[in-house]
C-alpha cells in the first residue's frame, strides 16, 4: 500500500522505548498510510488524527521523563466501529446510528489498549450490525480486500482485517459472533484471535447476539496477537458474560522452549465435505506441520451450525425489533429482512437451539481430553468477488454470504478459543482455525507460532 | 415438514403481533427469509439432545 509499510507492533514499541523513533512519528506514518491507501480499501469510517497526535505526545512525554513505557507504547491501532470511542457515535455499521449521541467514554478494550500505550487512530468499516460475512455495507461502501480490490475483505470485521492486510496499522480490534474475526482474517491473510466466550470484556461495544458475541484482535504476527490479547485481559463486572477470573497471560509462555509437544488433530467429515480443494489443502498443510496424525469427525456439526443460526436470528431480531418497526427503510437492505424474520422466531426453536448447543459443547469438550488443538479451515474458499451471490461447494449451489461462515459458526457456537492463521500458498490468502479447549488461548497461540516459525503461516502485507 | 403456505401465514400473523406494519413486498421478502430459517431450524427441532443438555436460557443468579 505504501513505501513505509509498518513494523510489527512489538518492534514499534521496542523502538519507541529505545528512542529510535517516537510515538508521534509512528502515528504520523500510520496516518499517512491510511491517507494514501484508504481511498481504495475503504477500511476506515473515521480517522481520529487529533486524538492520536495528542496520545502520541503523551507517550513521548513519558519517555522524555524517563518513565518505563508500557508494552505497546506508540503502537497505532484501530477498532471496528461497534466499539465505543469517546467523541464518536458508535455506528455499528449503520447510518442510522449517526444520529445517536457520541460515546462519552471508550469501550473497556479500547481503554485497556490505550493503558498499554497503544494509540487509537480510527474506527473501521463493518457489515451493518455485524450481521454478514462480506462487509458489503450499503451506507459506507464495501471494505475491499487489499490483495485484490475487486474482492471482499470478508466480514463482519472486514475493515479490521483489511487495515492490517494493507499495512495501515499493525493491530486492530474486531468482534466475532459467528466468524466475524476468523472469516476476514482468512480472506485478507492476517492473524486473528477469537478468545473463549467470556474472556474479554464487551462493555462499551454494540452487541449483535449477546450469548454468542466475542471481541478480539487482528495482527500481522503471532507475537503481536498475543501481546494485544494480553493487554486486553481482565475481569469486568459490567459485562455479565465476562469471566471474573484472574488474567492468564499468553505472551510470556509463548516462546518458552521445552514445552511438551502439542497433541493436534485435523477436523474431517463436515469440514472436508464443504471445503474447496484449496481450503482442504491449507488445513492439511497446517495439520501436517503441527505433527497431526489423526483426523477427527465432530458429531452433528451441521446441527451445531443450525443452532448458531437460529440463536443469532432470534437474539439479533429481538435486539433490532423496535428499530425495524420505526425505520425499516433506513435499515441496511442487506440484512433488514433477516433481522425482521429473526424477530419472528418461535421460542421453541430458540430453546431447542440452546439445548443443541449445550449438547454439542459437551461432545466437543470430551474430545479435548486427549487433544490440545484441532485444525480446520477458516473459510470454505478464498475471497470472492464483491457482489457475488452464489457459490458451489460440495457439489451444491449455496448462497455465498452465509456460507462463508460454514466452518466458523459451529465453533463459536460453543465459545471455544480460536487462532485464525494465514497459510502460505500460491493464490489468494486462506486461513485455518487452530481451535483449543475453553480458556486455552495459550495453546492456540503456541500452535500458531509453531506454524509461523515453520514458514507455513505468514501475513503478507498487500503490495509490501 | 410444514408447508410454505402455513409458514407464510405464520409470518404474516407474527409480524402483526410483533408490531410490524409491512407492505406486500416487504412481507413477501420476509416470508422468503423465514422459509429458509425454518428449513435450518428443522435441523435442531429434529434433534434429540437428551436429558443431559441443560434447558436454556439458563438463569444464574
Amino acid at each position: 500500500m505504501s513505501a513505509t509499510s509498518p513494523r510489527s507492533a512489538l518492534a514499534i514499541a521496542a523502538a519507541v522505548a529505545r528512542g529510535e523513533t517516537t510515538a508521534m512519528a509512528e502515528v504520523e506514518a500510520a496516518l499517512a498510510r491510511i491517507a494514501a491507501g484508504d481511498g481504495v480499501i475503504n477500511a476506515f469510517t473515521a480517522v481520529t488524527a487529533d486524538r492520536a497526535r495528542h496520545e502520541a505526545s503523551l507517550v513521548d512525554q513519558r519517555r522524555a521523563r524517563g518513565e518505563k513505557l508500557p508494552p505497546l507504547a506508540g503502537v497505532p491501532f484501530a477498532v471496528k466501529n461497534l466499539f465505543d470511542v469517546a467523541g464518536l457515535p458508535t455506528l455499528a455499521g449503520s447510518r442510522l446510528h449517526e444520529r445517536r449521541p457520541a460515546a462519552d467514554c471508550d469501550a473497556v478494550l479500547v481503554a485497556r489498549m490505550q493503558a498499554a500505550g497503544a494509540v487509537l487512530v480510527g474506527a473501521l468499516n463493518m457489515d451493518a450490525y455485524a450481521y454478514g460475512f462480506t462487509t458489503e455495507n450499503t451506507g459506507y461502501g464495501p471494505a475491499r480486500n487489499p490483495h485484490d480490490t475487486s474482492r471482499t475483505a470478508g466480514g463482519s470485521s472486514g475493515g479490521s482485517a483489511a487495515a492490517v492486510a494493507a499495512g495501515m496499522v499493525p493491530i486492530t480490534l474486531g468482534s466475532d459472533t459467528n466468524g466475524s474475526i476468523r472469516v476476514p482474517s482468512s480472506l485478507c491473510g492476517v492473524f486473528g484471535l477469537k478468545p473463549t466466550y467470556g474472556r474479554l470484556s464487551r462493555t462499551g461495544s454494540f452487541p449483535f447476539v449477546a450469548s454468542l458475541d466475542h471481541l478480539g484482535p487482528f495482527a500481522t504476527d503471532v507475537a503481536d496477537l498475543a501481546a494485544s490479547y494480553d493487554a486486553m485481559q481482565g475481569p469486568d463486572a459490567a459485562d455479565p458474560a465476562c469471566a471474573q477470573s484472574p488474567v492468564e497471560l499468553a505472551f510470556p509462555g509463548l516462546c518458552r522452549d521445552g514445552d511438551v509437544p502439542l497433541r493436534v488433530a485435523r477436523l474431517g467429515g463436515y469440514f472436508d465435505r464443504w471445503a474447496s480443494a484449496e481450503a482442504r489443502a491449507a488445513s492439511m498443510r497446517a495439520a501436517e506441520a503441527l505433527g497431526a496424525h489423526r483426523t477427527i469427525e465432530l458429531p452433528e456439526v451441521d446441527r451445531a451450525r443450525a443452532a448458531a443460526f437460529v440463536i443469532s436470528a432470534a437474539e439479533g431480531g429481538a435486539l433490532h425489533r423496535e428499530t425495524l418497526q420505526r425505520d425499516y427503510d433506513g435499515f441496511e437492505p442487506h440484512n433488514r429482512d433477516r433481522f425482521l424474520a429473526g424477530a419472528l422466531t418461535p421460542a421453541s426453536w430458540y430453546v431447542q437451539a440452546q439445548k443443541t448447543r449445550a449438547w454439542f459443547a459437551g461432545q466437543v469438550r470430551a474430545i479435548f481430553a486427549d487433544v490440545d488443538v484441532l485444525v480446520a479451515p477458516a473459510t470454505p474458499v478464498a475471497a470472492t468477488l464483491l457482489g457475488e451471490e452464489w457459490i458451489e461447494l460440495g457439489g451444491e449451489r449455496l448462497p455465498l454470504r452465509p456460507s462463508l461462515g460454514l466452518f466458523t459458526q459451529p465453533i463459536s457456537c460453543i465459545g471455544l478459543p480460536v487462532a485464525a492463521v494465514p497459510i502460505v500458498g500460491a493464490g489468494l490468502p486462506l486461513g485455518v482455525q487452530l481451535i483449543g479447549a475453553p480458556w486455552r488461548e495459550d495453546l492456540c497461540l503456541r500452535a500458531a507460532l509453531q506454524l509461523e516459525r515453520a514458514g507455513v503461516a505468514r501475513c503478507d502485507i498487500a503490495g509490501g | 415438514m410444514i408447508s410454505d403456505t402455513s409458514l407464510d401465514e405464520y409470518v404474516a400473523a407474527a409480524a402483526l403481533l410483533q408490531g410490524f406494519a409491512l407492505d406486500a413486498d416487504q412481507l413477501a421478502r420476509v416470508q422468503v427469509v423465514f422459509r429458509r430459517n425454518a428449513a435450518i431450524a428443522e435441523l435442531v427441532m429434529g434433534f434429540d439432545p437428551g436429558e443431559t443438555a441443560e434447558p436454556a436460557p439458563q438463569f444464574r443468579p
